[in-house]
């Protein structure tokens, strides 16, 4: 889109799970202010590839680029060794994650959830902290709900308080997986609005996910995933309409909604 | 009845030996079991495993002779209530140990992933999110122990330490009214295991109101 280097170059990444190659060689880049729609049937390797990208589990080959630097690796003493655990941290503060299970911790408040990590991470004042969250509270639709705990909030809007709790960090991208899938239908409506409302604002995105009509309407590119490799990509209406390959003909026959 | 009055002082400075004694060990064994689970977490932790499970194994009064008379010719002499301080917190530590073990594992690992894609180093995660869940989760079992562990306490007496059996014994050899202390003794040591049963009710109430179930959440 702008620029030369793109936000995010993946380079022939391969990643084994057990005796499973699960990622078999996967390249693709994400510029800055794109929204990227990831596809594909279950157990293509979807989740395993945005864990990646986080680096919340190590690839065993390939590079992943970030603004242009390599990730997940330090030079020390002339030798090119893995990045530590801590020294991760920087790069996830950058890149924040969605997931599924919104995975809120259960013990603290929609906005005790949302300044932990800003305060705690990143040591930033806690009432500035504080008034952004409430902003991002009235953003997710949510600000009348700040002092509620997770189990007292309906999936929608745990699913809401996740995507602010992970925009507090202030990241350059957000990576989203399948955050609406474990929600009901109803429910899936006010959540797809927040990913919209992102886009809109020129929020770098890289969404998992099946909502056909999202994916149709909001993303700019389209990825589609089997077993392990990247089969198809491009412009989501060309390549969901004319699928060149027998796989992403049957995946777009199952999911039609 | 005259020999619980007369020697009711007696009885009070021994419930309050009890208490005290309790107290200690348990901060103690608490501490220690918490911190040798945090050690072993992610380790093949052999050493561990066969002190937990030889101190599980042996009965309590065993552990206390131990101390209190093989020790001393170790050149350890640690003197009644250290021998018996010394046993039940190396008892308890054991159980503890295992209890927060098991707490630890039980917490859901998607709570931690969040954590790590937020930035929060290990300590940090440990500290803010995975902790208050072992709380939760190790309430009802660390408590079940310790309303276990009074009763036990009692063996102390053993050892000649001047707590309640201690005083019941020695009172019981003047007394023409054996039921009456029996029944006293036995209502100390109900009494202080109730304590805590109703304290880990409470607390454990309180926290599912507020926070939830301990372990399903999301
Ligand atoms: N920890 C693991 N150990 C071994 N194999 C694993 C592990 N995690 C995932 N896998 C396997 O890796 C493959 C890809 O899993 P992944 O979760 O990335 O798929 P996905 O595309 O996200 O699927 P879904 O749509 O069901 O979420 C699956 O075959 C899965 O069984
Ligand atoms: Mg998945």
């Amino acid at each position: 889109m702008s620029g030369t280097e793109p936000l995010l170059r993946v380079e022939g990444l391969v990643k084994r799970l057990g005796a499973q190659e699960v990622l078999k060689g996967i390249d693709f880049v994400v510029h800055r202010g794109e929204v990227v729609a990831i596809i594909g049937a279950s157990g293509s390797g979807k989740s395993t590839l945005l864990r990646c990208l986080n680096l919340l589990i190590s690839p065993d080959n390939g590079r992943i680029l970030w603004k242009g630097r390599e990730v997940g690796w330090v030079e020390r003493g002339g030798k090119r060794i893995r990045a530590t655990e801590r020294e991760l941290l920087p790069y996830r503060t950058e890149i924040a994650m969605v997931f599924q299970s919104f995975n809120l911790f259960p013990h603290m408040t929609a906005l005790q959830n949302i300044i932990e990590a800003p305060v705690m991470v990143l040591g930033r004042p806690k009432a500035e902290v504080t008034a952004e969250a409430e902003a991002l509270l009235a953003k997710v639709r949510l600000g009348h709900r700040k002092d509620a705990y997770p189990h007292q909030m309906s999936g929608g809007e745990q699913q809401r308080v996740a995507i602010a709790r992970a925009l507090a960090m202030k990241p350059e991208a957000l990576l989203f997986d399948e955050v609406t899938s474990a929600l009901d239908p109803e429910l899936k409506g006010e959540v797809l609005a927040v990913m919209r409302d992102l886009a809109a604002e020129g929020m770098t995105t890289i969404s998992v996910s099946h909502e056909m009509g999202f994916v149709r309407s909001v993303a700019d590119r389209v990825i589609f995933m089997h077993k392990g490799r990247v089969r198809e990509s491009g412009d989501p209406k060309t390549v969901l309409a004319n699928p060149q390959t027998p796989e992403l003909a049957a995946f777009v026959e199952s999911v039609t909604d | 009845m005259d020999v619980l009055l007369r020697q009711f002082p007696r009885f009070l400075d021994a419930i309050w030996l009890t208490l005290w004694m309790f107290a200690v060990i348990t901060v103690i064994a608490t501490l220690l079991g918490l911190a040798l689970a945090l050690w072993a977490e992610g380790r093949r932790a052999r050493g561990l495993d066969l002190y937990t499970w030889v101190f599980r194994g042996l009965p309590e009064l065993v552990v206390l002779l131990f101390c209190y008379l093989a020790l001393p010719y170790a050149g350890i002499d640690l003197g009644s209530i250290g021998s018996a301080i010394l046993a039940f917190v190396l008892v308890g530590t054991a159980f503890h140990a295992e209890i927060f073990r098991a707490s630890l594992r039980a917490v859901d690992p998607r709570l931690t992933e969040a954590a790590r894609s937020l930035g929060m180093p290990p300590g940090l995660r440990l500290r803010r999110v995975v902790l208050p869940q072992v709380a939760r989760i190790a309430l009802t079992p660390w408590a079940t122990f310790l309303a276990g562990n009074v009763k036990m306490l009692s063996l102390a007496s053993a050892v000649s330490v001047g707590e309640v059996m201690m005083v019941t014994r020695q009172s019981l050899a003047i007394s023409q009214d054996p039921l009456t202390l029996i029944l006293f003794a036995g209502a100390v040591y109900a009494a202080i295991a109730s304590l805590v049963m109703i304290a880990e009710t409470l607390i454990g109430g309180w926290m599912t109101r507020r926070y939830g179930p301990a372990t399903g959440g999301t």
